[in-house]
């Protein structure tokens, strides 16, 4: 039986590149979506979206608008991009959840629906857990998007 | 890569000077000041020269002169020391809502043991209400904290008004104490104790091109004082432990030039400061100016920028070499921002996107001309990726 | 002068603070009455965001789930004591107002799922005891199992509640854990006293196919056994997880 207690250190976990003398704040991973974000819709006016959805909270600190447009006959996520008002690991995880569920032909909506916080964190290196709400808003922010979607898309079927 | 720092609230280099100065009693000089030998001697006449300097600089007496390791612990000190020192005379302590955490979390802590605590509200400029000041001043209060100059939002505190009505109040007696944290007054304002009219003063070496790991308190000799940390006796039985002779040494060199170059060197910030909060202002749309601009530290900025977060503009000026802090929650537990910002009734989501920019000693206007082209494009890039649309004013 | 455009007009619902019941060590129960109107629809499982009405905690409002059932009297949450803003909470007086949303979340079986685990860490009981009572009382056609973990008995809230309904139902189990409990607990039936573990997992649910897998807690806890599912061959679609942070 596994008795060992694994240590939960708390205050700033960041990657493995902790120690080394010129390391970021996160992971390099994060760094790079923070600097290079991924499908960021940079002109929303003529944009046709599947479906949008919001979630965060500008007092809080960090909110973000997810758009996705869903291919109807595989029910795939074909596109999604994203803006976002907030910190550099809000910025990271919305970038990181676009290439996720777009990226190998796009994601089941169905499956991006169970997409977890989790799961993105796990792409991005991790985040301290005091970050952890950033990963969060991104998953709440796209299953608002793929419940748009989803109504509007039974809406036009009746 | 060019670095321009620009977060000199936080800490400072080490003067050069200051550092030779130091620089012997981290070799030859190494003696234990409360050793009787001679090492012993020359260590200890090191440190009452250094306090007999920062004494004449406070005009105060040297014995009135407490070094302690940060100005935190000189916080703690005078916030735990006073209470517990006058506890059977009264419960009742008044702090400002926007001082360091040091004194916030000392006043909190003494709630939790029955102690009573006023947390006065300040204007939207950060000034503290004087008449709120007065209505709260009680029979039981001992203790009133207010810091001199604020470290986020740099704005001043009448001190020397808010002495005159405590010390009305108290007529003839000693209570209630008036303490104030001077930690980012030191090297830009007067220090004299006599024209601020306070009793106790905290000091730190770390703002001051001095190094850290050292600060002082001052106590007037008519107050008492509980110390924290007990043992062999040392500042007079009110800090034991073998004193850091030389970063005391360090400090009140420090002190010394600071206050040199005190006049000269805060006009010239100021001019600085306020060439470049003029040109933000001017060149970011929808920005505002934090504290109050001039009852204000001469080489403090604080800004907030509509639709963009402190964090990622503090990363984005970090990646080209410009360093500075911002009031965001990045690196608060509780998600919360600047808990000084939003005593001043800031609105959280321009909490969130504010920087402070803090000048020092070597900042040029070229320094300043390179950030104010570099600025505008950040915010641009963040303002683009943002889910926040600014009104178009 | 700042103006901001596009705020999502948050629809906030005054609520009046009705009655406090303590619950375990520092964990509370909320019970609010809408000052207008009647208490809104939701689904069990499902979080609300909660305000201060004044600038106590900055303003900013915390998600809270809702530990009450459709057609109660009152809408309640349950708060544990951690920080300010659960603090602030526990200081509530009754007749005070708090401004408190609409509900929402995905936190609930959906209705193919019929053999369902419950991972609950401390507070992260909330959402499945609303889904608990729920199903009990529409004695729903579903397989429930709960894991409770928690530091001591004292610390653990709805214990004799829950206890008790899986007495009246059959298809309700729960195991309790117990981390740091010292005291031996004669009244507590089938405990354990370490963390839960898959191993535990397998003892108990004897198979861990075929089941849907829900787990609410502290973010570690989430974390580490959504991982440890993960290791065991469960698939994502077949784990929902909610972290209270």
């Amino acid at each position: 039986m596994k008795n060992e207690k694994i240590k939960k250190i708390k205050g700033d976990v960041i990657s493995r590149d902790k120690y080394k003398e010129e390391s970021w704040i996160y992971s390099e991973i994060v760094r790079d979506h923070f600097f290079n974000p991924r499908n960021v819709l940079l002109d929303d006016t003529h944009y046709e979206a599947g479906g949008t959805g919001t979630a965060g909270d500008p007092a809080c600190g960090d909110m973000m608008t997810v758009w996705i447009k869903v291919d109807a006959e595989s029910q795939k996520i074909k596109e999604c991009k994203w803006r976002t008002f907030g910190c550099a690991s809000a910025i990271a995880s919305t970038s990181m959840m676009s290439v996720m569920i777009t990226e190998n032909g796009g994601m089941d909506i169905k499956k991006a629906m169970h997409l977890k916080p989790q799961q993105i964190l796990e792409r991005l290196g991790g985040l301290p857990d005091r970050k952890f709400h950033c990963s969060v808003l991104g998953d709440i922010a796209l299953r608002e998007a793929i419940n748009d979607y989803l109504r509007k898309y039974e809406s036009s079927r009746n | 890569m060019k670095k321009i720092y620009l977060d000199h609230a936080a800490t400072t280099y080490i003067d050069p000077i200051i550092l030779k100065k130091m620089t012997p009693y981290l070799k030859g000089n190494f003696g234990n000041p409360s050793s009787l030998n001679l090492m012993g001697r020359k260590a200890k006449a090191a440190i009452e020269n250094a306090r007999a300097n920062i004494a004449v600089i406070l005009k105060a007496e040297p014995k009135e002169i407490i070094f302690t390791g940060s100005g935190t612990e000189s916080d703690n000190l005078a916030i735990f020391g006073i209470a517990r020192a006058y506890r059977n005379k009264g419960k009742h302590i008044i702090v400002s809502k926007i001082e360091h955490k040091a004194v916030l979390e000392s006043a909190k802590k003494l709630e939790r043991e029955g102690f009573k605590i006023t947390y006065l509200n300040v204007d939207s400029k950060g000034i503290i209400k004087l008449s709120e000041l007065k209505k709260s001043l009680r029979k039981d209060t001992i203790l009133v904290s207010i810091m001199y100059a604020n470290n986020e939002i740099g704005t001043i505190q009448p001190i020397s008004e808010i002495a005159k009505i405590i010390r009305k109040f108290r007529k003839n007696n000693l209570l209630p104490v008036f303490h104030t944290d001077a930690c980012q007054a030191a090297g830009a304002l007067d220090l004299k104790i006599n024209k601020l009219g306070v009793d106790v003063m905290t000091l730190n070496g770390s703002k001051i091109y001095g190094p850290k790991g050292v600060g002082c308190l001052y106590i007037s000799e008519d107050v008492k004082l509980e110390p924290l940390i007990v043992g062999g006796g040392q500042e007079n039985s009110m800090r034991a432990g073998t004193e850091n002779v030389a970063l005391i040494v360090g400090f009140a060199e420090a002190l010394k030039l600071a206050e040199k170059l005190r006049v000269k060197e805060s006009q010239r910030l100021k001019k600085l400061r306020n060439y470049f909060i003029k040109r933000i202002l001017k060149e970011i749309s929808n920005s505002r100016l934090n504290g109050h601009p001039i009852k204000r530290l001469p080489n403090n900025v604080n800004v907030s920028i509509g639709g963009v977060e402190g964090e990622s503009l503090m990363l984005m000026l970090d990646k080209e070499g410009i360093f500075v802090s911002t009031g965001s929650a990045c690196t608060s537990d509780s998600l919360d921002p600047s808990h000084v910002l939003l005593a001043t009734g800031l609105l959280p989501e321009l909490a969130h996107g504010s920087l402070r920019f803090t000048l020092g000693r070597k900042t040029t206007k070229k320094e300043i001309d390179y950030v104010l082209k570099i600025l505008p494009k950040i915010v641009y890039k963040l303002r683009t990726i943002s889910s926040i649309k600014l009104r178009k004013l | 002068m700042i103006i901001f455009e596009n705020m999502n007009p948050r629809e906030i619902n005054t609520f009046i603070l009705k009655d406090r019941i303590s619950e375990a060590d520092n964990i509370i129960t909320l019970k609010f009455s809408p000052v207008k109107g009647k208490i809104f629809q939701f689904t069990p499982g499902q979080f609300v965001d909660v305000h201060f009405l004044d600038d106590r905690c900055g303003g900013q409002g915390k998600p809270y789930s809702i530990s009450s059932v459709p057609g109660d009297k009152f809408l309640s949450i349950t708060v544990k004591k951690i920080g300010r803003f659960s603090g602030a909470l526990h200081n509530l007086k009754v007749r005070e107002k708090v401004g408190i949303s609409a509900p929402r979340g995905y936190f609930y079986p959906e209705d193919g799922m019929k053999n369902i685990v419950f991972l609950a860490g401390g507070i992260g009981i909330t959402p499945f005891y609303s889904v608990i009572k729920d199903y009990f009382n529409k004695r729903a056609d579903k397989n429930i199992f709960l894991f409770y973990s928690n530091n001591t008995k004292d610390e653990t809230a709805f214990l004799n509640e829950l206890s008790s309904i899986a007495k009246n139902w059959e298809k309700f189990k729960i195991v309790y854990f117990f981390t740091r409990e010292n005291a031996a607990i004669s009244t507590v039936k089938n405990k354990e006293f370490k963390r839960i573990d898959v191993e535990l997992l397998k003892k108990y649910l004897k198979n861990l196919d075929k089941k849907y897998y829900f787990i609410c807690g502290p973010v570690g806890f989430v974390t580490d056994l959504w991982k440890e599912l993960k290791r065991n061959n469960i698939k994502d679609e077949y784990i929902k997880v909610e972290s209270f942070y």
